[in-house]
């Protein structure tokens, strides 16, 4: 089986070591005899997103994620196309942040979002950093490390209920977004590495669309230590 | 009377600390001694003529201690802060402990090195003759934010001032200080001068004026190389050059027509050494001296430090981010010995940066092709780096999680082979003050 993931602007967004969720992607496909293609995304001009089973969009600076917005709105309608076909997305940070309609900077300016998902985020002076610990209906525990100065504010299905930290702003106690097939949070960490099972949603997502079928587990004991381990002691 | 009470509090705790067991004592001394006279720093540095300072991300205490040692041997009493503690309690107990209890200091002479945020409020205080910068790399990320923005604050807060800046010439970041109107001196690697590992997870290199990705005539490793960019940004002509590296019993390197040699591994160190060397050459320190001054210098700080046992080497060094770990990494693939263990430890608390992702930007994937027998992880987030090995293509049955430090030390000593010991920067002091223990 053979699966495309369209990696979007790598080198001006990996703010948190977030290409770490790339690496996990390609292992856990390896290892069930999944050849999972990166497909590396400097320039939009001419991109179709026809054959991608999966994308990726991580954070960067203020400045940087404006630049690859400006960039992205140029395929605005194939990647919701994508995304209302079931395509499998994660979106950290900033590529979050700009799914939605805009971006209010600290100084007051609005920088515009893709606009393809009912949300926006308001910066505020006052940085949000630590340990997030997530409790997820779908997905368990889930543990990471957040730093934003975002606050977004959305009516989409959660990650799940904040244990420890912030999460999406300081009122819904929630972290993150689901719809359909596309993930979006605040998560770092990397988040996939000690989250194997939101790793084996998104491969599944993308294996079902394309084959028809279900993926094989894999043994994640060590995963599952590191993140009880880190669970037990972060609260 | 201020600066007695501030002096003589500061030294007893420090006493206090240190019979305590609780670590060198530096910092608890600095500390106290500021809540009583905030001014205490200014007071007493301003008594010393010639101050230096040495910065950037990697390197400052192999750089402060090589010039140091090189002071040594030329004669020149001096401060300095060899043990590294380079935040502004550590800095201000330098000083405190060549003060006399009313405040008097005699030296006229302070190499010290100084964390990179920590230099802005610094200066603020103390006017140094020269500040050696030796890099930026992609370090505590939850610390600082962007480098982008620390490097705005320094070069605003150096402009204050009439230092000389000893500048690395090969590192685009660095270069940014070359803007000011300071006096400057450019130090560097000749092109190809040595086949240094290139690494598969390296950081983007953009040009800091125009945005335009640089372009490479030779890379040494991370972003250090001979770059350039379309608008005109590029590497200077280089003052203190090397011109040649040879591996052979140590490193030896030629700056001009004078060979030097470092006793230690490590052939980024070059880097480390002429910094120390752009600063005795323009202060016209006898060659011999700072010769005699690299060449005499052994670790005994946790920066590829080692010892012998029954044979097999064991040696620590500190990695505290991704361009630190990849060429200590390389530096074990290049060991010819057959058997090697390695023990990473990585800890989370606030001075190591809380967020350890950076782990996920360093090469472990180059682990795979060295002979490795066998990986300990150990410290607060020894799960984390089980977690990435095993990604990193590291078979999970020669993975052994220890989180005691004591523990994965006393496993590892007991292993016949060849043991590299890496810390991260909290777990440093522990790690090396136990093998000390235990190795005698």
């Amino acid at each position: 089986m053979k699966l495309v993931l369209y990696y979007f602007f790598p080198q001006l967004l990996n703010l948190y070591g977030d290409r770490g969720n790339i690496t996990v992607l390609k292992k856990r496909c390896e290892w069930r005899g999944i050849d999972l293609r990166v497909k590396e995304v400097n320039k939009v001009e001419n991109l179709k997103l026809s054959d991608a089973d999966l994308f990726f969009i991580g954070g960067g600076s203020d400045r940087e994620q404006t630049i690859c917005t400006n960039e992205l709105v140029k395929i605005k309608s194939e990647l919701k196309n994508a995304i209302d076909d079931g395509v499998s997305g994660l979106t950290i940070c900033g590529g979050y942040q700009f799914l939605g309609s805009y971006y209010r900077t600290v100084t007051g300016e609005k920088l515009k979002g893709l606009n393809l998902l009912d949300l926006y985020t308001i910066s505020e002076k006052k940085r949000l950093i630590g340990d997030v610990l997530v409790q997820s209906s779908q997905f368990g525990e889930v543990v990471g490390f957040e730093n934003h100065g975002g606050r977004t504010y959305h009516d989409y299905e959660t990650l799940g209920q904040v244990i420890k930290g912030t999460g999406n702003n300081e009122k819904d106690k929630q972290e993150g977004l689901i719809y359909k097939n596309l993930i979006g949070t605040y998560m770092h960490g990397p988040l996939l590495p000690k989250n194997e099972r939101i790793a084996d949603f998104l491969i599944n997502a993308a294996v079902e669309r394309k084959y028809g079928k279900s993926i094989a587990p894999l043994d994640d004991t060590l995963e599952k230590k590191a993140r009880k381990r880190l669970w037990e002691s972060k609260q | 009377m201020d600066d007695t009470l501030a002096l003589g509090a500061g030294k007893l705790a420090s006493r206090a600390s240190r019979l305590l067991n609780r670590g060198s004592g530096n910092t608890i001394a600095g500390k106290v001694a500021r809540k009583i006279d905030p001014a205490l720093l200014k007071k007493l540095a301003s008594q010393v003529e010639n101050i230096y300072f040495i910065t950037g991300t990697n390197g400052k205490t192999t750089t402060s201690n090589l010039l140091s040692n090189v002071f040594c041997e030329e004669g020149i009493g001096h401060l300095n802060n060899r043990e590294g503690d380079n935040l502004y309690p550590g800095i201000l107990s330098t000083f405190m402990k060549k003060a006399s209890l009313n405040g008097k200091i005699k030296k006229k002479w302070a190499l010290l090195e100084v964390d990179e945020a920590t230099l802005i409020n610094v200066l603020k205080e103390i006017k140094p003759k020269g500040i050696i910068i030796n890099n930026f790399f992609r370090d505590q990320l939850d610390r600082y934010g962007e480098i982008d923005l620390l490097i705005d604050n320094l070069k605003k807060a150096i402009k204050e001032t009439d230092a000389t800046l000893f500048l690395n010439g090969d590192d685009p970041f660095t270069m940014r200080f070359d803007a000011l109107p300071n006096d400057k001196v450019y130090f560097g690697l000749k092109e190809r001068v040595f086949p240094f590992k290139d690494y598969k997870q390296s950081e983007s290199k953009h040009c800091p004026y125009c945005g335009e990705i640089l372009r490479y005539e030779t890379v040494h490793y991370g972003q250090l190389g001979h770059f350039r960019c379309s608008c005109g940004f590029e590497r200077p002509t280089i003052d203190v050059e090397v011109m040649e590296i040879k591996q052979e019993d140590g490193i030896k390197f030629r700056i001009k027509e004078t060979w030097y040699m470092l006793n230690m591994p490590g052939v980024y160190n070059v880097y480390n050494a002429l910094g120390a060397i752009a600063l005795c050459q323009t202060l016209n320190i006898d060659k011999t001296s700072i010769q005699k001054g690299i060449e005499g210098y052994v670790s005994k700080n946790g920066r590829m430090q080692s010892w012998d046992v029954r044979g097999f080497k064991k040696m620590v060094n500190l990695v505290k981010n991704p361009a630190g770990l990849n060429i200590t990494l390389s530096e074990v693939a290049t060991s010819k010995e057959a058997c090697k263990s390695v023990v990473f430890f990585l800890n989370d608390n606030e001075l190591d940066g809380r967020d350890i992702s950076w782990i996920w930007d360093a090469d472990f994937e180059g682990l795979s092709d060295t002979s490795l027998s066998r990986v300990i992880v150990s410290g607060i987030r020894a799960y984390d780096l089980a977690i990435r090995l095993k990604y990193a293509g590291i078979d999970e049955k020669k993975i052994t999680i220890i989180e005691s430090k004591e523990k994965a030390i006393d496993h590892a000593l007991k292993l016949e082979n060849e043991t590299y010991f890496l810390p991260n920067y909290t777990a440093l002091a522990p790690v090396r003050n136990y093998i000390n223990e235990r190795l005698g």
